[in-house]
């Protein structure tokens, strides 16, 4: 075979497909907006072009970061902390309007995931932890003073929130001691990210194994970046336990990913970007 | 924007391939494709009434490519978000011959590689794409196909 066709069968080979993200298409829309207003606040060029390239691409496809999920099933799946009906959550995705496009921590208006920690910064966060927040566990309502629904004014009224990003009708704010808030205007809090120490009420949390989330909670369904379920039955809250692994394409999380992260958040949310 | 989200829906997957060819790694490609489409994005009430957007945002992706994107962004991201990639995964080509033999070419070579097997474009279409003349596009082709042989060696044939 002479190398004209030895390059375009290469071309042809499927394997160069790059999986899409759920949600890019929020995340793209987003950035054209953001782009937009940039021009029309006249920010400069050099700032412009940070805004783009910082939240270029890494929102995309599903291989680059690990901490992009779409909520548990918003319909028929069974909570996952009383999995009477847990054989449900084999359902199909919720719609990529209604998740989380993406997770980011890191500067605005970047949508890249941020990593783990760094021991200086888990340091740092151990020490300023808040007395309300010292034992806290995320329950399916809630973390600490933070409940999911809460009106915006409601939580910032704890003192506990540093605003680290906002865009249209959406704020996310770091919590004193780890982790963000996430608010929408219309909806209220809509995401809960906790930092590494803190479980949930059945003891899940950064460090155990997906197989242990399993055990713990049947009804979890899987997703690329690790699993996900309703947090209690009748709410729109859901569990997602992140892995930093992920599995090849259309393969299931393996029991012995690790969780890096723990949220809970709302289906019913319009903060798509800030999740 | 509705309609530029139905767009991007639509051309994303494909899309995000091209890049992989012209990037040479799924990580770039993401980067490519949401940077370029940001900006179409942005001015989309133009770029949606010109005759075939998808080819017009493929032109920008292979220039933008040629231009020198991945430097600049590469020294961004050292120099502002420095642990972003905890986490890289590996390329499912990285031990094809061809492949690597291609991420190793300059990227204007590699974009003409690209355009001309994977876009089947002509000699002077993707001079007009990449705004250089059809005898660069020819030189630039023959020192890709030239190189390539020279490292795939014996795995394949003469073009």
């Amino acid at each position: 075979m002479d190398l004209n066709d030895e390059l375009r069968q290469l071309f042809a080979d499927e394997r160069l497909d790059i999986p899409v993200r759920p949600g890019a298409e929020a995340t793209i829309v987003a950035g054209a907006r953001r782009i937009r207003r940039n021009r029309r606040l006249a920010v400069t060029a050099g700032a412009v072009a940070v805004a783009v390239l910082v939240s270029g691409g890494v929102a995309l496809a599903t291989h680059s970061t690990n901490r992009s999920l779409p909520p548990a099933e918003t319909t028929a799946d069974a909570p996952i902390v009383t999995p009477t009906t847990s054989t449900a959550t084999t359902t199909s995705r919720p719609p990529a309007t209604s998740t989380s496009a993406v997770t980011s921590h890191s500067s605005p208006p970047s949508v890249e995931s941020d990593p783990p920690p760094t021991g200086e910064k888990k340091e740092r966060e151990r020490k300023d932890v808040p007395p309300s927040l010292t034992d806290a566990v995320l329950t399916h309502t809630g973390y600490g003073p933070f409940e999911l629904g809460m009106s915006g004014d409601d939580a910032l009224a704890t003192d506990l929130l540093t605003l680290e990003w906002g865009e249209f009708d959406c704020s996310r704010y770091l919590i004193r001691g780890g982790g963000t808030v996430v608010v929408s205007e219309k909806f209220g809090v809509v995401s809960l990210r906790v930092p590494e120490r803190v479980r949930t009420p059945e003891g899940i949390g950064a460090g155990d194994t997906v197989g242990e989330v399993r055990a713990t909670y049947p009804g979890v369904s899987d997703y690329r970046h690790g699993v996900s379920g309703s947090a209690t039955e009748g709410t729109d809250a859901f569990y997602s336990f992140l892995t930093v692994e992920e599995p090849p394409l259309h393969e299931p999380v393996p029991d012995t990913f690790v969780v890096a992260e723990l949220r809970l958040d709302s289906s019913k949310s319009d903060c798509m970007l800030a999740m | 924007m509705d309609d530029f989200t139905d767009f991007v829906r639509a051309a994303l997957p494909g899309l995000l391939r091209y890049a992989h060819l012209l990037t040479g790694n799924p990580h770039d490609a993401a980067d490519l494709t949401q940077t370029v489409l940001e900006k179409m994005g942005a001015r989309w009430g133009a770029v949606r009434r010109i005759t075939d957007p998808l080819a017009y945002i493929r032109r920008e992706m292979a220039n933008c490519h040629v231009s020198g994107w991945r430097r600049t962004r590469q020294g961004d991201l050292l120099a502002d978000i420095p642990d972003v990639r905890v986490v890289r995964d590996p390329d499912p080509f990285d031990h094809e011959p061809l492949w690597t033999a291609l991420r190793g070419l300059p990227p204007q070579q590699r974009a003409v590689v690209v355009l001309r097997y994977f876009e089947e474009l002509s000699e002077a279409e993707i001079a007009t794409v990449l705004g250089v003349s059809r005898g660069t596009v020819k030189s630039q082709a023959s020192k890709a196909r030239a190189t390539l042989r020279s490292r795939l060696g014996a795995l394949v044939g003469g073009a």
